[in-house]
């Protein structure tokens, strides 16, 4: 009753209760008094007794009043400080710059749209750092383009390690250094450290996913942090985010093309019927290709991608060594042609299906949506009632890579409660 | 797709007795299966699936019925099935006719799996050549069967496997 009460009226409805009954007592004794000394005893006592708890009830009312608002004042404090994310970004190369670019235009409409703050702290090269613990501003370091390493806070031969981040500051970092197919390092050990530490992660590294996928997970569910990886798979596609928009479905098939050269390779020899050498070099020449395109040609980068998804996606718990890979540079153009001639293109194809994970050259049907031109990405996944649901969309780049960073760092700072 | 099983006689051209009233009552024959091994009182089973147009099928079904009896020729079973067999396009790279391609047309034959069409591309015959096979395999044979049976021949023969 007493509790009820508490949480009902306000403190001014309390006191004039208080206040009213009080005076009913008065009223109610005065009559009392005149009709015998046993009774008014009584009354007396029951007068008393009923200020008494009246008064308790008030005081606990104030304390709450006083508390609530003391939270209030303590939480919109709290929100002006902790508001801002305080970043490290791993890796200033294509993706790191495209990321400080986007960041540097978007702040107005980050702080507009999402009350979002943000304070880049340290950028780690392979040899040394910048760390500035009031924020490193964007603008002047952009604008020393390759001379960063020139700005007066720049160490020398500083890295990612447990004893430097706890000094600095940050709560969270941006691993976008190049992958070591084998080991996934250094960027394993980075993303390790970060959750480990507590510091949440945003990540366009595949290599470690691949690798300890389940591993990570584990880490950051155990350090309460939270960990995307969305950039590692088709880059700006939001593939691996659909997931929650198909809560209500069950994933059963993917199929993709998620390697951007080899798709130029073979749009270009379906095109113009040329030879696998020739489209390679012509790729190599446009940039679309590195100069050794061996990750990407015999089809280990989409084989990391896909593993990638299937976990994700399919909740399965797969590595890179589950994948049965075969590359592209055994298809002619005549067996283009044969494919032609029957209503098929050939593609490079990452297929996830009845447990097992695949890479290879297969015949599409010309008008499959799957059949998509140049660098592009497309997924296409099978779900138990919404059917086929196909993404496509430019798989690489670094200004697409930066932007899906960007999701994940505002997916984070929502959760987090730094952006609204 | 229909599948028709009968006994016939084990003497010359009693298979033909079974084939013409077939393709006379428009049936596209798929396949034929001789079960020598179940061979009784000289009678051997053999079992044929074809297609009749869907506007036919009734007609053609009852005539062919009648005609068989006719014959004598004892059906067993007729039945009908949405795909008997289906099929799967595969492209080989590689030294396709150098490593025999008869023989891994005999290979796949001896597994039930039929290769009713084939295109190649090639420059000369001892040069990589492209060879696109239709592959037809039957129902109770699964497409990854199917996939480990021409993958073996690819792997030993070194050529370059590309499917539908
Ligand atoms: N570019 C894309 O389109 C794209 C798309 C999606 C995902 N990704 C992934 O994102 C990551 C970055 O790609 P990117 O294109 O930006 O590569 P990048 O241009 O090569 O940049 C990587 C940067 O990391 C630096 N770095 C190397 N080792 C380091 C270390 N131990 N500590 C700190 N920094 C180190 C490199 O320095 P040096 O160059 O001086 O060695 C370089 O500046 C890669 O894992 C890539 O696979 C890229």
């Amino acid at each position: 009753m007493e509790i009820e009460f508490l949480h009902g009226p306000n403190l001014i409805q309390i006191l004039l209760l208080v206040f009213f009954k009080f005076f009913i007592l008065l009223i109610e004794s005065y009559l009392n008094l005149n009709n015998g000394k046993k009774k008014s005893f009584n009354i007396y006592y029951k007068l008393i007794f009923n200020i008494i708890n009246y008064l308790i009830l008030s005081i606990l009312k104030i304390q709450e009043y006083i508390k609530q608002n003391e939270l209030k004042l303590y939480k919109s404090d709290f929100t002006v400080n902790s508001m801002e994310i305080k970043i490290a970004l791993i890796g200033y190369g294509n993706v790191g710059a495209s990321l400080l670019k986007i960041l540097k235009e978007k702040r107005q409409l980050l702080k507009n749209n999402f009350n979002m703050n943000y304070k880049v702290i340290a950028i780690f090269e392979y040899d040394g750092a910048l760390i500035k613990k009031d924020g490193i501003d964007i603008d002047s370091l952009l604008k020393k383009g390759d001379n960063y390493r020139e700005l007066p806070f720049w160490k020398d031969g500083i890295t990612f390690t447990n004893e430097l981040i706890s000094t600095i500051g940050i709560n969270l970092c941006i691993e976008a250094t190049p992958t070591n197919p084998d080991t996934g390092e250094p960027a394993l050990s980075h993303i390790k450290i970060a959750l480990n530490n507590g510091i949440d992660v945003v990540a366009s590294n595949k290599g470690p996913f691949y690798l300890e996928y389940d591993k990570i997970k584990k880490l950051a569910k155990e350090n309460n942090s939270y960990v995307n990886y969305e950039a590692t798979v088709a880059s700006c596609v939001p593939i691996l985010s659909l997931k929650n928009n198909l809560i209500g479905n069950t994933i059963t098939q993917i199929k993709a093309i998620l390697n951007g050269t080899c798709n130029y390779i073979l749009s270009r020899m379906t095109a113009e019927g040329i030879p696998f050498d020739i489209a390679l070099k012509e790729a190599q020449e446009l940039g679309f290709a590195e100069a050794n395109p061996s990750l990407d040609i015999d089809g280990w980068d989409a084989a990391g991608k896909l593993v990638i998804l299937a976990n994700e996606l399919l909740g399965w718990s797969k590595s890179i060594k589950d994948v049965d890979v075969r590359g592209i540079s055994g298809i002619t153009p005549q067996a283009i042609e044969l494919a032609k001639s029957d209503g098929y293109v050939i593609k490079h194809l990452a297929i996830a299906e009845n447990d097992k994970l695949l890479v290879e050259p297969r015949l599409l049907e010309r008008n499959s949506p799957l059949n998509i031109s140049g660098t592009l990405n497309v997924i296409e996944l099978l779900t138990d009632y919404a059917g086929p649901i196909v993404l496509m969309g430019r798989g690489a780049g670094g200004f697409e890579a930066a932007s899906a960073i960007l999701n994940g760092l505002i997916d984070i700072a929502k959760k987090r409660g730094y952006a609204k | 797709m229909i599948f028709l099983e009968c006994l016939i006689p084990d003497h010359p051209g009693s298979l033909i007795e079974l084939i013409k009233p077939i393709s006379n009552n428009h049936g596209n024959i798929y396949g034929i299966l001789h079960f020598h091994d179940r061979k009784k009182e000289n009678m051997i089973p053999v079992s044929v699936n074809f297609e009749i147009p869907e506007e036919l099928i009734e007609a053609s079904l009852e005539r062919l019925k009648k005609e068989l009896t006719e014959k004598n020729i004892h059906i067993e079973k007729l039945t009908m099935g949405d795909k008997t067999r289906q099929d799967l396009i595969v492209i080989l790279t590689g030294h396709v006719f150098d490593t025999d391609i008869v023989d891994t047309i005999k290979r796949l034959a001896a597994k039930n799996i039929k290769v009713p069409e084939l295109q190649a591309k090639f420059t000369e015959i001892s040069e990589i050549s492209n060879v696109k096979l239709k592959l037809v395999y039957p129902e109770s044979m699964t497409e990854h069967d199917l996939i480990q049976e021409i993958s073996s021949i690819c792997k030993e023969k070194n050529l370059f496997l590309i499917r539908t």
